[in-house]
């Protein structure tokens, strides 16, 4: 129940920031940062003008300095990649991707994007520019908001990410750039307001929290809830917005104390691991799974699952509670070999619980459609086909089973709105982290 | 730089002959150190030359009816509303009797630093209303409101700032619109009725649980994202709560205060009873405040300031005075004792008195919470000056020196190594017509009613860590559609309180109601005298588990839990519970949501 009513929202808030009028409100608001007084603007940190302003090089080799050319009078979304980063980077990328897309119709360019590299030493221009390509192929649009991809001298960049609050005191923890690549630090010049925004965060407050900064009127965001009751409630606007503004009660939803049970897992599955050995699914009871089919021919299908599975695993394979398997038919093409690099690419390691299995194409589609419950594959009309060997189209929700062997949730997290996509892969891990979360320790009373 | 240094040599050398110094003096202590990023700010403030400030209590502008002040706005007629529980309240709320008041948050501009220094500090700060509608000035600490138990109170706050606000009366029992929720905000420009009925929550049978009534609350902003950078610029304030039991101590002379005035009028006029909000700042060379947005770890000033003024005197008579401490700053943990290392009478712990004072010779105090101290002057003769002073190095944002134990240790052995003075006490004579009060360590004070274990429904426990540079609760962030912990209305929970991440403090403060401590997992300890009764902040220290009990009552919810280091705060280390109807072992949506 709970995952749908989340689901049921994306689509709402959706249309809604397609319908935003920005120009009249954020005028307003523009006018009332004005007003305030000069003492107000002296608490701010920027009155020193301390900012660090070194020379960086974007992805066209362009030489930028950081505050006089990047950041003076704007506003700025700043996070710290790498381009060989596995982890958190093409995470946070499909936000920054989201909020690209979702601020083209309000603030546009008023908003810059600026991934710098933390990995300045092996991460050059040359190494940056087909990696910027890749991800920032719109920037030429003339509403999409700017993305720059930096690089620079190591030392600067490291007093700049460490100006910005981005800093361990165990200077290991602190060298290791992957303890900075989930985190936005978004900011605006004009008005000194800054925060830190975690990417991992229900998508929906990411922009929300953006926008706040940025110069988005704030009072929008209540023209968000009030619609968003309105469209759950009954799909009628609100008669009269300032007395709900009082008391936005959401609807009245079902309060399940638990997770739905969506069906039992009956029989095992048995397959060739990855390493080359056999392996069988009914271990697996007493630990919280989730299985995925992986349908190598469909690259984003693919990336977006094991992108999920990824993160799950780097949330939850410390509990010892938890593992993954990721599913495939076995072909000529998809050997256990195959796997094994197909793995590598997604950054599951050995000893992480994470299978992928191979096994008959009749066996896969039974657990798949009669233990999972996933649809049966579609056969797909050559007109639809993307590839001239794409003859079906999977069904690649993720599945969450419990330590019982209950399915509790199945998750379409390679869905084609981006948005609803992110929404469900933070859903799942919401859950998973629910099912895993173990009775509390009791105490002895005194 | 010279000149300042001379003017305190003077100053001081003029002191010296005239009285006695009791402890070190003023030159002989610890200097707080500042970060890089501050380069060049302010260092050398002259020490007590401020006089410390002692708010006098804001009037309400009406009883019963509307204030003209309102401009003919129902009480909800503002963008915000009230609470709905301001229009179905029980009978015996006494709602004929409610207090209207009008706050305004707005800049203003204050002298924190010393006259002879010549600057004037930008503020962010509370104003409250005239008569007419219009507002005074800003101040920091806000206006000092006076609550007595059972006496409802609506202050309507009108946001005057560009960054939206949320005001949070830490300490005491407020419906869930009235709290302070982080989400639950002040848009700019906009205005909130917020309502503060003043009612305890009631026992099974019926009767209102008076050991739950507060004394000593105070209200900063919450807002979302902006918490910390607010409370840094002065958005906090302090608010004496009373009730019959206080007020016949003070008739039987038990607690200071002047019998015969302090307890019979209603706004609580006692000059022996004053807050000392705690508090720490950079300056730059301008006399603004220097503050670092991006800096999410914790905030240190090297300038300490109470009660909004840099290093103050106070006058006091030789005779007993109660001390509301509190720690006002955003992230940095005291140990305060007094020069001479003489004892003291600890009566309460956050918002509640205990049963009976705990003598101390020194007390741990973090962000966010509230210490109630009985410090007797007799004992010194006219003309004596005792310092206080902060006997906790701090050096860095990860938390103080030592452990959690060390810290709340009562006694205080050897010359500390590290001493920092606040405040100057210059002790005059007592005026004779006014009786020194009696409290003693056998004084009874507040009954408390513990909760057992067999009352207990539900057993969570939260784990507080960093994960990835950001601040996490079991792994997981602030999120405002997510109730984290859904207790029924009513019932009584026990939470596990854990701090794994390496090094960090956090002080976790839980809204609603107080929590009682029952172990410490980690030392397998029985709290100490001062954490066995009710508190509302619980300081975790690095690697340290702390077992706490609470109700959930009268309110149904979201209300917030969070560490109260407002820099972690903002990173999303806050959770929400929301006190419903039925309760759930699981976290579930929020089914109430307060614009």
């Amino acid at each position: 129940m709970v995952n749908a009513r989340w689901l049921r929202l994306g689509p709402a808030l959706l249309t809604l920031c397609l319908l935003r009028q920005p120009g009249v409100t954020m005028a307003a608001d523009r006018a009332r940062i004005g007003v305030q007084e000069t003492g107000a603007l002296l608490m701010r940190r920027e009155f020193a003008e301390s900012m660090p302003d070194p020379v960086l090089i974007n992805q066209h080799g362009e030489r930028l300095r950081f505050f006089t050319d990047l950041v003076k009078g704007h506003a700025v979304v700043i996070n710290f990649f790498y381009t060989d980063c596995q982890n958190s980077c093409p995470l946070t990328n499909v936000t920054i991707r989201n909020l690209r897309s979702d601020f083209t119709t309000t603030v546009g360019r008023s908003v810059r994007f600026l991934s710098i590299t933390a990995k300045a030493q092996t991460d050059t221009p040359e190494v940056i520019a087909p990696y910027a390509r890749q991800h920032a192929l719109d920037s030429a649009h003339p509403d999409v908001p700017d993305w720059q991809f930096l690089t620079g001298n190591p030392d600067e960049i490291r007093a700049l990410r460490w100006h910005l609050g981005m800093r361990e005191m165990d200077p290991v923890i602190d060298n290791d750039p992957s303890q900075h690549a989930a985190t936005l630090v978004v900011g605006n010049h004009a008005t000194g307001r800054w925060a830190k925004i975690n990417p991992l965060i229900r998508p929906s407050l990411v922009r929300e929290k953006t926008q706040r900064i940025i110069g988005w009127t704030s009072a929008q965001r209540y023209a968000d809830i009030r619609a968003e009751v309105a469209a759950s409630a009954s799909g009628a606007p609100l008669p009269n917005p300032v007395r709900t503004a009082r008391e936005v009660s959401l609807p009245a939803e079902p309060r399940d104390p638990t997770l739905p049970v969506l069906g039992i897992l009956q029989a095992p599955l048995a397959g060739v691991e990855r390493s080359g050995s056999q392996v069988s699914t009914s271990p697996l009871r007493g630990k919280v799974t989730v299985y995925g089919r992986i349908y190598t021919l469909c690259p984003h299908g693919s990336q977006a699952v094991l992108a999920t599975m990824k993160r799950l695993n780097d949330t939850f394979a410390e509990t010892g509670e938890f593992h993954l398997v990721a599913l495939s038919p076995a072909s000529p093409r998809e050997t256990p070999e195959f796997f094994q690099t197909f793995a590598n690419i997604a950054g599951a390691d050995r000893e992480d619980p994470w299978w992928f299995v191979t096994a008959g194409r009749q066996q896969i589609n039974h657990f798949t459609q009669i233990g999972l419950g996933l649809e049966p594959p579609r056969p797909l009309p050559a007109e639809e086909r993307l590839h001239p060997l794409e003859e079906e189209e999977h069904d690649l929700r993720l599945v969450l089973v419990d330590q019982q062997g209950r399915i509790r949730g199945r998750y379409e997290v390679f869905h084609p709105d981006p948005f609803l996509s992110q929404e469900a892969a933070w859903q799942i891990g919401a859950d998973t982290a629910e099912l895993l979360s173990t009775p509390p320790l009791t105490t002895t009373s005194p | 730089m010279q000149t300042r240094r001379n003017l305190l040599k003077s100053g001081a050398g003029v002191a010296a002959g005239s009285v006695f110094h009791i402890g070190s003096t003023a030159h002989a202590d610890s200097p707080l150190k500042v970060d890089s990023q501050f380069e060049g700010s302010i260092q050398n403030v002259p020490r007590w030359e401020n006089v410390l400030p002692v708010p006098s209590p804001p009037r309400p502008l009406s009883v019963q009816q509307i204030p003209p002040a309102y401009g003919g706005k129902a009480v909800g007629n503002v963008f915000h509303g009230v609470a709905p529980e301001y229009l179905t309240a029980p009978a015996d709320w006494n709602m004929q009797n409610t207090q209207f008041y009008a706050m305004a948050a707005k800049a203003g501009e204050a002298r924190i630093l010393p006259p002879s220094m010549g600057l004037t500090t930008p503020i962010w700060g509370y104003a409250i209303a005239r008569p007419d509608g219009t507002f005074g000035p800003a101040i920091s600490p806000g206006p000092q409101f006076r609550f007595k138990g059972g006496t409802p109170v609506v202050v309507r706050t009108t946001n005057q700032l560009p960054e939206e606000i949320s005001t949070h009366l830490h300490g005491g029992h407020w419906p869930s619109h009235s709290d302070g929720h982080a989400s639950f905000l002040v848009l700019p420009g906009e205005s909130r009725d917020y309502f503060y009925p003043n009612v305890l929550p009631r026992r099974k049978d019926g009767s209102f649980d008076f050991t739950e009534s507060p004394s000593s609350m105070w209200y900063h902003d919450h807002a979302a994202d902006l918490t910390a950078s607010h409370v840094a610029r002065g958005m906090a304030g302090t608010t004496v709560g009373f009730d019959s039991l206080e007020l016949d101590l003070i008739k039987r002379n038990v607690l200071p205060g002047i019998p015969g005035q302090s307890d019979e009028n209603t706004i609580y006029n006692n000059p022996y009873d004053l807050f000392l909000a705690l508090g720490d700042k950079v300056f730059h060379p301008s006399g603004a405040i220097w503050y670092d947005t991006n800096n999410n770890n914790g905030y240190l000033g090297n300038v300490e300031t109470i009660n909004g003024a840099a290093y103050p005197r106070f006058t006091v008579e030789a005779r007993k005075y109660r001390f509301r401490f509190l720690g006002a700053s955003t992230a940095r943990h005291r140990r305060i004792r007094l020069s001479d290392n003489s004892q003291m009478l600890r009566i309460g712990n956050d918002a509640w008195l205990f049963p009976k004072g705990q003598t101390v010779q020194a007390f741990g105090i973090s962000p966010g919470k509230r210490v109630d101290v009985i410090i007797d002057f007799s004992r010194y003769k006219p003309g004596t000056q005792v310092f206080l002073e902060n006997i906790l190095e701090q050096t860095n944002e990860r938390g103080p020196e030592g452990s959690l134990e060390q810290i709340e240790r009562p006694d205080v052995a050897g010359t500390p190594a590290f001493i920092h003075q606040l405040l100057r006490f210059d002790v005059v004579a007592a005026n004779p017509a006014i009786p020194n009060a009696s409290i003693n360590a056998q004084s009874e004070l507040r009954p408390h009613e513990p909760l057992a274990a067999s009352e207990v429904e539900i057993r969570r426990s939260f784990r507080f860590e960093r994960k990835n540079g950001h601040w996490a609760i079991n792994g997981m962030f602030y999120d405002e559609r997510i109730a984290n912990a859904v207790p029924r209305l009513g019932s009584v929970e026990e939470w596990t309180l854990e701090n794994s991440s390496g090094g960090w403090w956090h002080p976790i403060h839980i809204h609603l109601e107080s929590h009682q401590q029952v172990v410490n997992l980690t030392t397998g300890a029985r709290p100490l005298y001062q954490n066995s009764f009710k508190q509302d902040v619980t300081m975790l220290g690095p690697n340290s588990a702390i077992v706490i009990r609470m109700r959930f009552r009268t309110f149904l919810g979201p209300f917030m839990f969070h560490c109260h280091n407002n820099e972690h705060e903002d990173v999303e280390m806050m959770f929400q519970f929301e006190v419903a109807e039925s309760g759930s072992r699981r976290a579930l949506p929020v089914s109430r949501f307060f614009a």
